[in-house]
């Protein structure tokens, strides 16, 4: 016996423009739908577990992924966005752990971006983007989005050369 | 707020006069220094120091910047404790919305820096990140201090 097919109704995801113009408050909620609308807009692959967006961006032979996430505390909320598992904290083992940890807390001299090692034993590349309203966001999250990405791609591989030269020098 | 200053376009000089205008209305004191930054004295725990705010336009997105005075002078910490320090100081990296970083004279800074694409909400935004960026400190500067106290070293 045929079975009538069930349809579950999916609610329909809110695009950028009816954030900018509904202003729904802004929670935790409302800022991961926004992440989400943001995403899909502008075309990029993600995977989205709970909370988290993994997004990968691929340059120059090189997968790296970033998680977006909404964050909310008592003073404002705030987009985080963070590298994911790139580097280990073994990298600053041994004699060069100094010097090697010295250079990479000096990089945080950039602005709108640091460098944190994070819980798990990685280092990671981090930037926060406050949002106390919704107007401009989607500008300021796709400006930021951009300037961390080129910090990467600036320091990605400085940080590799930067790793072996030491290494060597421990080495002879 | 003054209305008509924020139809103006955003340069360092409006940018400034927006920000001395925001802490005058809130009677919060600080030093201006010939318009080209605030310094607001402040105290996190035994610490005198200062909050150094400027407004930076030079660049692709303007931004303001708020730093601390030198927070911790390395010259006055065990070169054995330092590799500790640089790992302590990476790890709270990771709470926003402030970064440790080391100055060009090695002294340890913290700083924020807050994007302004348009007047829209600057005020809530600025003093929501004025407070955010002391109350962080305030929670993790007694750990930094106690590591180079435990480690032999003496604070800047």
């Amino acid at each position: 016996m045929a079975q009538a097919r069930k349809t579950k109704k999916i609610p329909m995801q809110k695009t950028i423009e009816q954030f900018r113009h509904r202003d729904p408050p802004i929670n935790e909620h409302s800022l991961t739908q926004f992440i989400h609308s943001f995403l899909e807009k502008h075309g990029l692959k993600y995977e989205r577990e709970d909370k988290w967006f993994l997004v990968p961006f691929y340059f120059e032979g090189l997968t790296i992924a970033i998680v977006i996430t909404a964050q909310v505390t008592s003073y404002s909320p705030f987009i985080t966005i963070r590298t994911h598992r790139i580097f280990s904290h073994q990298l600053c083992r041994d004699l060069i752990g100094e010097i090697f940890c010295r250079w990479l807390f000096s990089l945080n001299n950039v602005i709108h971006f640091k460098i944190t090692f994070s819980e798990p034993g990685y280092i990671e590349f981090i930037t926060e983007l406050d949002v106390c309203t919704w107007e401009s966001l989607e500008q300021r999250l796709l400006s930021k989005l951009e300037a961390f990405l080129e910090t990467i791609r600036d320091f990605h591989p400085e940080i590799i050369k930067k790793h072996a030269e030491l290494n060597d020098l421990e080495i002879n | 707020m003054d209305q008509a200053l924020k139809e103006n376009p955003i340069t360092e000089k409006t940018l400034m006069e927006f920000l001395t205008q925001a802490l005058d209305e809130r009677n919060i004191a600080y030093m201006l220094d010939k318009d080209s930054f605030i310094s607001i004295p402040t105290k996190i725990g035994d610490h005198v120091l200062n909050f150094i705010v400027r407004a930076v336009t030079s660049g692709k997105n303007p931004y303001i910047s708020i730093a601390t005075s030198p927070l911790i002078d390395l010259l006055n910490v065990d070169d054995s404790a330092r590799e500790n320090l640089y790992r302590l100081l990476l790890s709270l990296n990771s709470y926003a919305p402030l970064r440790f970083l080391l100055t060009p004279f090695e002294q340890v800074i913290a700083a924020t820096e807050l994007d302004v694409l348009s007047w829209q909400d600057l005020e809530r935004r600025f003093l929501a990140r004025l407070s955010f960026f002391f109350d962080t400190l305030n929670d993790l500067l007694p750990r930094v201090m106690k590591l180079i106290e435990k480690l032999g070293g003496k604070e800047g």
